[in-house]
């Protein structure tokens, strides 16, 4: 089901890891980060399981939830490791964010987009796995090793899946190219918001600054009113 | 389950513009006169975030041409 | 005769509650279905829920009641940031940016979720949301009512006076001066998480001596007239959700903890130290309650109190009021804290279009049921042997007499934040061995924390002081175990011989009462170890899914699903 793509990507990905990887700080942030992703995609997958009318799909879907909770597990464990030896508490807890995706995409949507996924993190700890055992770092290759006999599997049956609820082949390729659009669109629009983030705070600073003589003035009738028990205390009430 | 349909433009245009005269008349009450300009505030924030949120979209077309 | 939903969203536990003709038919937190703990975004989901149970559809609603004025919210954060110029700037673009571009417009954005009319949709104060709760849950015609918690939309603490149906302020005190945001400052301070860690900093206190008390009084200042007020110098507000406290705290009691380091409280002194401080910010809370307590004794003359808020999921606290404040009787809601917002504006919108109080709470059973058959199904697909069992309460109790743990998952889920016994893991409450393996392998919390016990109301006397009363069946008190019985519960009393207990009846927990009647009967003593059903940082259990989920990540031995039964096998 993958499209052979050829990219310089293989040989950046060399020169990258060998940065990356190199410092067992950022390392353990980058674990962290997996971990993170790992968890988000559960929590993706449970939501999946309560909402697909089909009891198949339901207990595939579980099964691969389970999946990710273990490399949450792991990728945490070896990112609080790492930082353990530079004598650093860990990055703390792994708090996954929600997107709806399946409401937002649908099942076949979402499939496709849980395929992509897969196959792009599947690409992505092969490279890894590569620069480990070049590097002669057996528990790390092997920790990505374990990892990716899953990421394979979820790769392949999320095709299949695919394939069976888009109806076909070419429905698969409709869905995945949709699945692509989505997620560039997602990312362009999660720059902007970067961007207009960084717009917006500037130009709130400097209407702090300008605000100065207003705000200064305004402070002495802001004072705090005690309305424990008093006479004017109380007051409540609704409204549209 | 499905989601309840969209809400058209116009609908949630007017549910906004009551939440706005809402603002308006939580401020307007008798002790917060002192409040308006600090609303004046608040519209200029609004202002702000209004321009860099459409800003949003094409922010990272410009971003590419940089 | 109306339909009313009441929502609660954008701060913390996001939730959703219908009320029709005056009943309360569903409540239920967002979390739940999300899988995202103490999830804070709009509740469509748990609102579909609540719509379904109650058999009616969105545009059958003739009020959407929201727990909080935005307005008054957005009134608040802009004054502060005004009052605290210069110093507020770190907070000025992201407060104002938060509040304009999505928590001014929460009324639209309930609008829109749910496809229902914008004017249809109104809000009420946040505190009187967290009264109702209280109050008209409650068995009291006629009540005190208390509620304190982080901070509303100005108010962090005021007191009522509940007659009827009607709720009548007679006091507030505002933001800063705010218990919650206290607590909550502590809990960051000892490297706990903010809205999670404060269980855990309640549970360490115990383990603390209080010998920080006068660092403490220059923290909180008791006023003589019951309120209290906090010193600016030793707190850093950052917005509503990002509490923080300045250095000058750590001047004062020493560096604070770092998140995620483990705990051991037997071999690190620093370790000891936080406990102390634990133990002190536990005592000055609870000094600071009771005088807000006895100034409400006082001016309302009430023989019973109520509270809400999330101050009040407390416990500890909550009892040392019951004792000492002068009341006849306390009640504390099941949701005490901004979930029971939600369930608060929906019987505040009910009341408001006519209909009569509701009947006190018997059951916090308030959420989703399951489809039992559906259950099976997919426990067989996991390639799990779900038995069908003629009688899962028997099936239950001897596993659990035998020394078993045994995951629970019958009815309805339980609204709020402890497990009554529908979503609940059960042990034998005599093993000290139950506490061991569920903390450290199955839960993986600290190793401080306590369990709680579950015993019939009528057998409770005669393990718990105190105990059963109005707050027993929600489990939100602490009850002294009798001495004579401690050494045979090890597993659910606490180093300072206390236990959180949950007094169960038929209608209370229906799905739990058979279980403790039968393992009373086997054992002689109908005590159960209560905790809930989810893994380390998760929301409790929904339904089969996640129920299914758990039982296959951590190993429990057995797991009771509506009428099935799974068991792990010994391979």
């Amino acid at each position: 089901m993958s499209t052979r793509v050829v990219t310089l990507r293989p040989f950046v990905a060399r020169v990258t890891n060998g940065f990356v990887w190199r410092s067992p700080l950022r390392a353990a942030r980058l674990l962290f980060s997996f971990a993170h992703a790992e968890a988000a995609s559960r929590v993706d997958l449970i939501v999946a399981a309560q909402l697909t009318p089909s009891p198949v799909r339901r207990a595939l879907y579980v099964r691969h939830a389970l999946d990710e909770a273990r490399h949450a597990k792991v990728f945490s464990l070896r990112s609080a490791e790492l930082r353990g030896k530079l004598g650093l508490a860990p990055l703390g807890f792994v708090r996954p964010d929600a997107e709806d995706l399946f409401e937002r995409l649908g099942e076949v949507g979402f499939l496709a987009f849980v395929h992509r996924g897969e196959q792009r993190g599947r690409r992505q700890f092969e490279s890894y796995r590569e620069h480990f055992a070049r590097a002669g770092d057996e528990r790390m290759r092997a920790l990505f090793d374990a990892v990716l006999v899953d990421e394979r599997r979820h790769e392949e049956y999320t095709g299949t899946l695919l394939r069976e609820v888009a109806g076909g082949e070419r429905g698969a390729r409709r869905a995945l190219r949709a699945a692509a659009a989505w997620e560039a669109w997602r990312s362009w629009r999660r720059a902007g918001r970067a961007l207009a983030g960084v717009a917006y705070r500037a130009a709130m600073g400097v209407l702090y600054v300008a605000l100065a003589p207003l705000l200064l003035a305004l402070r002495p009738a802001l004072r705090e009113r005690r309305r424990w028990l008093g006479p004017d205390a109380g007051g409540a009430g609704g409204g549209s | 389950m499905n989601a309840a349909p969209k809400r058209g433009f116009l609908r949630r245009l007017a549910s906004r513009a009551v939440t706005l005269a809402g603002v308006f008349r939580h401020f307007a009450h008798r002790r917060r006169f002192f409040l308006m300009p600090l609303v004046f505030v608040l519209l200029l924030a609004a202002v702000l975030l209004a321009a860099t949120g459409g800003l949003a979209y094409v922010a990272p077309f410009l971003y590419t041409l940089f | 005769m109306a339909a009313v939903l009441g929502v609660s969203a954008h701060y913390h536990d996001a939730a959703a509650a219908l009320v029709v003709d005056g009943r309360i038919v569903a409540a239920m937190q967002e979390e739940r279905f999300s899988r995202i703990k103490n999830d804070p975004s709009l509740p469509r989901r748990a609102a579909r829920a609540c719509l379904a149970l109650g058999g009616i559809a969105a545009a059958d609603l003739d009020a959407v009641v929201f727990y909080e004025n935005p307005y008054a919210k957005l009134e608040r954060v802009v004054v502060s940031l005004a009052r605290e110029y210069p110093r507020s700037f770190r907070q000025f673009s992201p407060a104002l940016g938060g509040q304009l571009g999505s928590k001014l417009w929460v009324l639209d954005q309930i609008a829109d979720m749910l496809g229902v009319e914008r004017r249809i949709v109104r809000f009420v104060e946040h505190h009187e949301s967290h009264a109702a709760c209280a109050f008209l849950c409650s068995p009291y015609a006629d009540a005190a009512v208390l509620t304190v918690d982080g901070v509303g939309e100005a108010a962090t603490t005021a007191l009522w006076r509940g007659e009827g149906s009607a709720l009548r302020c007679l006091g507030a005190i505002d933001f800063p001066h705010s218990l919650g945001l206290l607590y909550a400052a502590f809990t960051a301070y000892l490297g706990f998480e903010v809205n999670e860690g404060e269980y855990k900093v309640m549970g360490l206190a115990a383990h603390g001596q209080p010998r920080f008390r006068e660092e403490l009084a220059r923290v909180l200042r008791l006023e003589r007239d019951g309120s209290f007020t906090l010193e600016p110098k030793y707190f850093a507000h950052g917005t509503d959700t990002d509490v923080g406290f300045s250095p000058a705290l750590e001047t004062l009691l020493g560096p604070r903890r770092p998140p995620g380091r483990a705990f051991d409280l037997e071999a690190d002194s620093d370790d000891r130290r936080c406990a102390d401080v634990a133990a002190s910010l536990q005592l000055a809370t609870e000094e600071a309650l009771l005088g807000l307590a006895r100034a409400a004794r006082e001016r309302t003359g009430a023989t019973a109190l109520c509270l809400a808020g999330g101050v009040a999921l407390n416990a500890l606290a909550n009892a040392r009021l019951a004792r000492e404040a002068g009341f006849e009787r306390v009640f504390v809601p099941p949701a005490a804290g901004d979930a029971g917002g939600a369930l608060g504006a929906a019987l505040l919108g009910a009341r408001d279009l006519g209909d009569p109080r509701p009947a006190a709470l018997a059951t916090a059973a308030l959420g989703e049921p399951f489809d039992a058959g559906a259950a099976v199904d997919l426990a067989r697909a996991l390639g799990l042997a779900a038995l069908p069992v003629p009688d899962a309460s028997e099936a239950a109790a001897a596993r659990i007499a035998a020394g078993k743990v045994v995951a629970l998952c019958r009815g309805r889920f339980e609204f709020g934040p402890r497990a009554l016994g529908q979503r609940s893991l059960l042990a034998d409450a005599t093993r000290a061995e139950s506490r061991e393996r569920l903390n450290r392998v199955i839960k993986q919390r600290e190793p401080f924390r306590p369990f709680a016990p579950s015993v019939t109301a009528a057998a409770a006397r005669a393990f718990f002081a105190d105990a059963p009363n109005d707050m027993t069946p929600f489990m939100t008190t602490v009850c002294r175990t009798a001495p004579e019985r401690a050494a045979a519960l090890p597993a659910v009393v606490h180093v300072d011989g206390t236990a959180r207990v949950q007094t169960v009846t038929a209608a209370s927990a229906p799905d739990l009462e058979p279980i403790l009647a039968a393992v009373g009967r086997e054992t002689g003593v109908p005590v159960v170890l209560n905790t809930s059903l989810n893994g380390a940082g998760e929301p409790i259990v929904a339904g089969p899914v996640e129920a299914l989920a758990f039982f296959l990540q951590h190993p429990v031995d057995a797991l009771v699903i509506g009428d099935a039964l799974i068991e792990r096998s010994a391979s």
